[in-house]
């Protein structure tokens, strides 16, 4: 072959640069630009009329201005073509990854006069490079054990999280046969696959069991998939494995805590019907026992009138534990009928300690922090509640003392306690006297009677209304204390059409449930105390209801009183089973009351249409 | 609560123990006798005192009591050489058959459930006194 021309030469290498798909861009020792060949225009955007002669280094990112200097210092220092990896600047701002080649171009002389560059776009490959690379820290950072096989069960990828799971290494089962981790049974990941390919399922998912290396079987989540090369042939399996045994455990531990809670329940109800059965048996023993023994045997009038009066004490015994039993029963089974209502507890208070009646060795003192707000609350168990301590109080003093009730509120909460200066507890009884039939059975307390459910009824009324009981002594011999709590109305005025002062919880519901029928709201006060806090912290009724005996302070009282807190005449309808004289009735009118009704079958829509109509009159 | 009985040892001794008084009362009434003396005991710790010191031939004991149980009582009994001749009636509130059962197996000569019939009581007293 004839060697080529200089000239020819020279016009082929020109061709070359011309048509190749590398950007070749050639530079003087200063970095100014000299060639530009199409290949640069298509990768940086920029035709060479703009370029050429200008700077190389508007081409590079902010960040890698000195990358230039010192490709250039290794060149200059005679090293041979320099190959990296960098990022260049698009004529349109964007950042595209490059591979370069850097190499000298010298005179005749052999002098280094410039540089030439050959660049190749790569970002196309740097993505993927990423895309691969994220995938590979996801299926290595996954807690789900991630394992590829061969259609023959050869394992081909093992991952941290099957590592973990499974207990072997990634270099132990590479190459191993998937069955070294399946159980005798259980279903393998390639079979599985073999028959997918008949259901051209994409993926299966199941609860099984695998092995692991140190023998412990585990439950899994399995999901299956097939692999399918570039054509879509099958070419092995996937299998992402969750361990659940701790799942299935806590899910097996919750059925037998729920079993454990109905057991318990049924147990309670068991040990109640014992207990009951048991504290029956002891009244009844001396009620049919005397009984037999006046029926048989001749007594004197002193015996005969002795053990009559021990009868009628275990009968009344008798008696007060069914109703307990009956009432602790019907509290059980959450068949409160609450009825809850702004109440004054001092008036309560008041109330619980007059019909706790006199006893001059126990007198009931009464001290109340000042202005308590509004309890919200059912009264007549709250009352009941109230009755219970002070009967307790009196009855486990019996060398008399003074008894105190206070009061306090306490973030949100009205505290209520009675102290007596009675026996006194043991520290170790104080957690357990709540619980049903629980009686302290220290030799002072032997000869006082209970049925032993008195608190444990006191606890659940308080309770179902959002309070809490407890006891506190000082020690045997130094009294005890025992305080509930009780919720507040929510501050600001209570705001109602209709007022309604009503002691009869029951009848008071009927009367609210008239009034919303009619589109009207309406609130209960148990008592005309109750009422009046209720108009002088704000309400504004357009309408009032009252009946006239009412615990404390009664009804005519009230309804005389009226006009000053009410401002304006509002109705004032006045139910009540008194019969009243024409006098009495006079007497009611001249302080402003509408109607006076007869409380009666029909009363409470008697009452509400009134009043709807003198509503509507306005 | 006790009725102390003055103590010449002659005397035939019957102890009701029970901390329910009116038990007491009931069962003192019916078996009342001028051939034995009765006495009480409200607790199990004042029963097992006048156990000891009166050597009773008939004990009517309640199973539960504050302080020691009738039960403990009873075993008391049955290890105590000098109480051999010692009768146990148990009177209870628990009515199960394995209640009476276990009362029988520990030694107790006879076991009333409450409510019980005083004649009843007082034929199985007079059993046991061999009156």
């Amino acid at each position: 072959m004839r060697p080529l021309s200089d000239e020819r030469q020279l016009l082929l290498a020109a061709m070359l640069v011309a048509s190749s798909d590398d950007a070749i861009i050639g530079k003087d020792y200063q970095s100014v630009i000299t060639s530009w060949n199409p290949a640069a225009q298509r990768l940086y955007g920029y035709a060479a009329e703009e370029v050429l002669g200008r700077n190389i280094a508007f081409l590079l990112p902010p960040d890698r201005l000195n990358e230039l200097e010192a490709v250039l210092g290794r060149v200059a220092a005679g090293a041979d073509a320099q190959h990296y990896e960098t990022k260049r600047l698009h004529k349109d701002g964007s950042l595209i990854d490059v591979a370069m080649t850097v190499s000298p171009i010298r005179d005749l002389s052999g002098r280094i006069v410039g540089t030439s560059t050959i660049q190749r776009n790569i970002t196309q490959r740097k993505k993927t490079e990423t895309v691969a690379a994220e995938m590979a820290a996801i299926v290595d950072s996954s807690n789900d054990a991630i394992i590829g096989m061969t259609l023959e069960g050869l394992i081909t990828t093992w991952n941290r999280g099957a590592e973990h799971i499974y207990g072997y290494t990634a270099r132990a089962m590479l190459g191993k046969n998937i069955l070294l981790l399946v159980p005798p049974g259980r279903p393998v990941e390639i079979d599985i696959i073999a028959g997918m390919l008949a259901s051209s399922a994409r993926t299966e998912s199941f609860e099984t069991q695998r092995q692991r290396q140190d023998g412990r079987l585990i439950d899994v989540s399995l999901t299956v998939s097939p692999i399918r090369d570039s054509d879509g042939v099958i070419v092995g399996a996937s299998s992402v494995a969750r361990d659940i045994t701790e799942h299935n455990a806590m899910r097996a531990e919750l059925a037998a805590a729920e079993l454990r809670s109905v057991l318990a329940v049924s147990r309670a109800k068991d040990e109640m019907v014992s207990l009951v059965s048991h504290e029956l048996r002891t009244p009844l023993a001396s009620l049919l026992g005397f009984t037999e023994l006046l029926y048989s045997r001749e007594f004197t009038e002193e015996q005969r009138r002795q053990y009559l009066g021990v009868m009628l004490r275990e009968g009344r015994r008798l008696t007060d534990l069914i109703n307990d039993v009956l009432h602790i029963q019907r509290l059980e089974a959450g068949h409160q009928d609450l009825n809850l209502a702004p109440a004054d507890l001092e008036a309560l208070i008041q109330r619980a300690v007059n019909a706790a009646g006199v006893d001059v060795l126990r007198p009931i003192q009464v001290r109340t922090s000042g202005q308590l707000p509004l309890a919200m609350i059912d009264t007549d168990s709250i009352l009941q509640v109230l009755a219970n301590f002070l009967a307790n109080a009196r009855k486990y003093s019996p060398d008399g003392g003074d008894i105190l009730v206070t009061t306090n509120l306490v973030g949100g909460m009205i505290t209520i306690d009675v102290q007596d200066a009675g026996l006194g507890l043991p520290a170790d009884e104080l957690p357990k006297l709540f619980a049903t039939f629980y009686r302290v059975e220290s030799g002072d307390r032997r000869l006082i009677k209970g049925t032993g459910l008195g608190l444990a009824i006191n606890r659940r009324i308080v309770e179902a209304q959002g309070g809490e009981v407890s006891a506190h002594s000082d020690g045997p011999g130094k009294g005890s204390r025992f305080q509930f709590t009780v919720p507040v109305v929510e501050p600001g005025p209570k705001v109602a059409d209709v007022l309604i002062v009503e002691d009869d919880s029951g009848f008071g519901r009927l009367l609210q449930e008239q009034f919303v029928a009619r589109g009207l709201t309406a609130v209960r006060a148990a008592d005309a105390e109750t009422a009046q806090r209720l108009l002088k912290e704000g309400m504004k009724p357009r309408a009032v209801i009252s009946d006239l005996l009412l615990p404390g302070v009664q009804g005519e009282e009230f309804v005389a009183r009226l006009g000053s807190e009410t401002g304006p005449a509002v109705p004032v309808v006045v139910l009540t089973v008194k019969q009243l004289a024409p006098h009495e009735l006079s007497a009611l009118e001249k302080v402003g009351v509408t109607a006076v009704l007869p409380k009666e079958a029909g009363a409470t829509q008697a009452a509400a249409s009134l009043i709807v109509a003198a509503l509507a009159k306005e | 609560m006790a009725r102390r009985a003055p103590a010449p040892p002659a005397v035939t001794f019957v102890l009701i123990a029970d901390d329910e008084s009116s038990m007491r009362l009931l069962v003192h009434t019916t078996i009342e006798s001028d051939s034995y003396q009765v006495i009480e005991a409200a607790d199990g710790d004042e029963a097992w005192a006048l156990i000891k010191r009166y050597k009773p031939s008939l004990v009517l004991l309640d199973v539960q009591m504050p302080g020691r149980t009738g039960m403990e009582i009873l075993a008391s009994i049955k290890r105590d050489p000098s109480l051999r001749a010692v009768r146990v009636i148990l009177m209870t509130a628990r009515a199960l058959e394995s209640d009476r059962t276990a009362g029988m197996a520990a030694g107790a000569d006879f076991y009333l459930a409450k409510p019980f019939s005083p004649l009843e009581l007082l034929a199985r007293v007079q059993e046991a006194l061999g009156l």
